[in-house]
C-alpha cells in the first residue's frame, strides 16, 4: 500500500466480561482512509472491539490511539469517530433530515451550513426525496443508507460499521457492498467494518483481521489471508479448504507431510514461510480450485502432483464452476472445483477417481495451538 | 349456538350491572324534579345550582390542587424511579417494593401515613393529602413508564452520544421524547386516581379544606342535594376523557 499512514493503533488491549474474555491482548494498526474488516465467528469479540473504538466500552488494559493521541479517557461524544449501528438506531421521532442533521447540530454549526451538508449527503446516498420521511416509513435498504449518511455527515476520522449489511436480503447485500466501497472512496474516511461473513470481508476490505475468541489470528490483505494463512484456523475460516493433517518430515532435502495413509510433498518455500521444522505437527491446505480430478486408469506419472484416491460422491454444476465431492479411501471428504469453461472431467458419480494437486499449491500451516482442530464456529 | 346466546345475555347483564347505576346518575343530573323516583323533565337546573354551591366548588378546587400537585411531583420522580429500576438496579425485591403502594389496602396506607404525620407533628392540611397521594402516584407513574422503557432501544441513546450529544442532552432530545407518552399516560392515570381518592384523603385531611370526596361523603350523611349528581357527572366525564387519552398514548412513536 503506497502512502499508508497509521491512523488508529490498538495496543495490547484486554477486555473481560466476568469470565469471558472479549479482547485478549489485541494489537492492530489501521491506516488513514483504509477499508478495514474485523472478521470472525459469532461471539469472538468484534463488536466489543468496535465499541471500545467508539468509547462505549473501556479496555481493562492496553491503549487505543488515534493520530498518536491516547483515546482511552475521551468520552464517546468527544471522539472524532462515528458508528453505524447494526440495528441502525435511527431516531424514530425525527425525520430523515433531522436524523442526519442531529450530529451537525451538536457541533453548533450555522443552520445554512447544516442544511448544505445534509442535502449533500442525501445526494450522496441517492435519497434526496426522502428528507421529510420518518424512519418508520422507510425500507430496510433506505434505513441502512440513512444510518450511513447520519454517520458520515459528521466527517469523522473513522467510521465504525457493525455488520452494516446483515439485516438486508441477499441481493441487496451484494449491491450494497459495491455501494459502500464507492462511498468510502468518495468520502475518503477510514472504515472499520465488522462482519462474520468472510465473502463480504474479502470482497470489500483493503485489509482484514481474523479474530477468534478475543484473539487476533492474522491481519492481512484478502490475498494474504487466502493464499498465506497464518494457521489452520484462518485457512479454514477464509474460503473453502481441504485439509491434510500429519507430521512434517525432511528426508534428503525434500520436505514431506506424512499422514496415516500417505506422504505428500511440500514446497520448501512453504516450510520457510510457516517457520515449521522437522517433526512438527502440521497440515497441508489445498483450495478446491487448485485441485484436479481425473479417472483412475493406468499409470499416472505426472511428477509434480500429489495424489489421493477416492470415490466420487457428488457433482454439482454451479453455472460458473463444477463442484465435486470425493471421499478418499481413508474416509476424508474433499471438495474440488473446476471452471465450467473447461471440459468436464470424464468422471462419474460412484466411480473411483484420482484427485491431485501441484506441490506448490499446497499451503503449509501449523496444526497445533491456534490452528488445532476444526474451526468450531465456521460461518 | 346456544352457548353463544347465553354468553351474549351474560355480557349484556354484566354491562348493565356495571354501568346501570352510573347511567342513572347521569340521567338524574338532568332531572328537573331532583327526585330519584319521578322524572320532572330535562333541565340544566342542577348544574346552575352547582354553580351557586361555593362549598362544593371549593372542595372540587381542593381536589384538583391535590391531584395536580401530586401528579406533577409523581411524574418527575416516578419517571426517574422507573429509569433507575430499569437501568441500574435490576432487582426483583426492589421492584416489588416499589409497586407495593399500588396494591396495599388504602386503609393500611392511610393509617400508616396518619401516624407518620403525627410522629412528625405535621399539621394536617391539603399538603399532607398531597404528600400521601404522591406515595401511591409515584408507583403508578413508575409502573407505566417502566413498561414504556422496556421497549426502549438503548442503542438510540448510544447513537446520540456517538453523534456528539452529551448524556444530559441525549436524555432531553432522545430518551424523554420517546418515553413521554408513557409519562403522560401514567400521569393521567395518577391524576384520575388522586381526584376521587377517599380513604387516604379522609385520614390525612385537615379540618378546614376537604377534598371533593370527603365533602360529598359528609353531605350524604345529611342527605344529598341533587347538584351533587351534576358534579359527579362532570367529574365522571373528565375522568373518562383522561383515561381515554392515556390509553390513546400507547403507540410506539415519539410524542413530539
Ligand atoms: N456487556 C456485556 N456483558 C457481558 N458479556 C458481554 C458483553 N458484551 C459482550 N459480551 C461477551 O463478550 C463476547 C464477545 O461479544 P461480542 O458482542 O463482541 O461478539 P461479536 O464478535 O460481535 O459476536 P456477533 O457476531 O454475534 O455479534 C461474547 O462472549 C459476549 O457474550
Ligand atoms: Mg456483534
Amino acid at each position: 500500500m503506497n502512502g499508508w499512514r497509521e491512523l488508529i493503533r490498538v495496543e495490547n488491549v484486554v477486555k473481560r466480561f466476568g469470565t469471558t474474555i472479549a479482547a485478549d491482548h489485541v494489537s492492530l494498526s489501521i491506516g488513514e482512509g483504509e477499508f478495514f474488516a474485523l472478521l470472525g465467528p459469532s461471539g469472538c469479540g468484534k463488536t466489543t472491539l468496535l465499541r471500545m473504538l467508539a468509547g462505549f466500552e473501556t479496555p481493562d488494559s492496553g491503549a487505543i490511539l488515534l493520530d498518536g493521541k491516547d483515546l482511552t479517557n475521551v468520552k464517546p461524544w468527544k471522539r472524532p469517530v462515528n458508528m453505524m449501528f447494526q440495528s441502525y438506531a435511527l431516531f424514530p421521532h425525527m425525520t430523515v433530515y433531522d436524523n442526519i442533521a442531529y450530529g451537525l447540530r451538536q457541533e453548533g454549526l450555522a443552520a445554512a451550513e447544516i442544511e448544505r451538508r445534509v442535502r449533500q449527503v442525501l445526494e450522496l446516498i441517492g435519497l434526496p426525496e426522502l428528507a421529510k420521511r420518518k424512519p418508520g416509513n422507510l425500507s430496510g435498504g433506505q434505513r441502512q443508507r440513512v444510518a450511513l449518511a447520519r454517520a458520515i455527515v459528521k466527517q469523522p476520522r473513522v467510521l465504525l460499521l457493525d455488520e452494516p449489511l446483515a439485516a438486508l436480503d441477499r441481493k441487496l447485500r451484494v449491491e450494497m457492498r459495491l455501494e459502500l466501497k464507492r462511498l468510502q472512496n468518495e468520502v475518503g474516511i477510514a472504515f472499520v467494518f465488522v462482519t462474520h461473513d468472510q465473502e463480504e470481508a474479502l470482497s470489500m476490505a483493503d485489509r482484514a483481521a481474523v479474530m477468534r475468541s478475543g484473539k487476533i489470528m492474522q491481519v492481512g490483505t484478502p490475498e494474504e489471508l487466502y493464499n498465506t494463512p497464518a494457521n489452520l484456523y484462518v485457512a479454514q475460516f477464509i474460503g473453502e479448504a481441504n485439509v491434510f493433517a500429519g507430521r512434517l518430515q525432511n528426508s534428503q532435502g525434500e520436505w514431506r507431510l506424512v499422514t496415516n495413509a500417505n506422504a505428500y510433498r511440500v514446497p520448501s518455500t512453504e516450510v520457510q514461510r510457516s517457520g515449521l521444522t522437522n517433526g512438527e505437527d502440521a497440515a497441508v491446505v489445498v483450495r478446491p480450485e487448485r485441485m484436479v480430478i481425473e479417472p483412475c486408469e493406468g499409470e499416472q506419472d505426472s511428477a509434480p502432483l500429489n495424489r489421493v484416491f477416492g470415490r466420487l460422491l457428488e457433482i454439482a454444476y454451479l453455472g460458473n464452476a463444477r463442484n465435486f465431492v470425493v471421499e478418499t479411501d481413508d474416509g476424508q471428504r474433499l471438495s474440488i472445483q473446476t471452471p465450467a469453461t473447461e471440459l468436464a472431467p470424464p468422471v462419474c458419480v460412484g466411480e473411483s477417481v484420482c484427485v491431485g494437486w501441484k506441490v506448490e499449491s499446497g499451503i503449509l500451516v501449523s496444526a497445533s495451538e491456534n490452528g488445532g482442530g476444526k474451526a468450531d464456529e465456521q460461518a | 349456538m346456544r352457548v353463544r346466546n347465553w354468553l351474549r345475555l351474560h355480557t349484556s347483564l354484566v354491562y348493565l350491572f356495571l354501568y346501570g347505576p352510573i347511567l342513572m346518575l347521569i340521567v338524574l343530573s338532568f332531572n328537573r324534579s331532583g327526585l330519584p323516583t319521578a322524572w320532572g323533565g330535562f333541565s340544566l337546573h342542577w348544574y346552575q345550582e352547582l354553580w351557586q354551591n361555593k362549598a362544593l366548588l371549593n372542595a372540587a378546587l381542593n381536589s384538583v390542587l391535590v391531584a395536580g400537585g401530586s401528579t406533577l411531583v409523581s411524574a418527575v420522580f416516578g419517571t426517574l424511579l422507573a429509569m433507575g429500576l430499569e437501568r441500574i438496579a435490576r432487582n426483583m425485591v426492589l421492584d416489588a417494593f416499589v409497586f407495593l403502594p399500588m396494591i396495599i389496602p388504602d386503609i393500611v396506607l392511610a393509617i400508616a401515613l396518619l401516624s407518620f404525620f403525627t410522629f412528625l407533628e405535621m399539621p394536617l392540611s391539603l399538603l399532607t393529602i398531597t404528600i400521601s397521594h404522591i406515595v401511591f402516584n409515584i408507583a403508578f407513574v413508575a409502573a407505566i413508564v417502566r413498561t414504556r422503557l422496556s421497549y426502549f432501544d438503548n442503542t438510540l441513546e448510544e447513537a446520540s452520544l456517538d453523534l456528539g450529544a452529551p448524556p444530559l442532552k441525549t436524555f432531553f432530545k432522545i430518551t424523554l421524547p420517546l418515553i413521554f407518552p408513557g409519562i403522560v399516560a401514567g400521569s393521567l392515570l395518577a391524576f384520575t386516581i388522586s381526584l376521587d381518592e377517599f380513604v387516604i384523603a379522609f385520614f390525612t385531611a385537615g379540618p378546614a379544606r376537604p377534598t371533593l370526596p370527603i365533602l360529598i361523603y359528609s353531605m350524604v350523611r345529611f342527605g344529598v342535594t341533587p347538584d351533587v349528581n351534576a358534579l359527579a357527572t362532570i367529574v365522571l366525564s373528565i375522568s373518562a376523557l383522561l383515561i381515554l387519552i392515556s390509553q390513546r398514548l400507547g403507540g410506539t412513536e415519539g410524542f413530539f
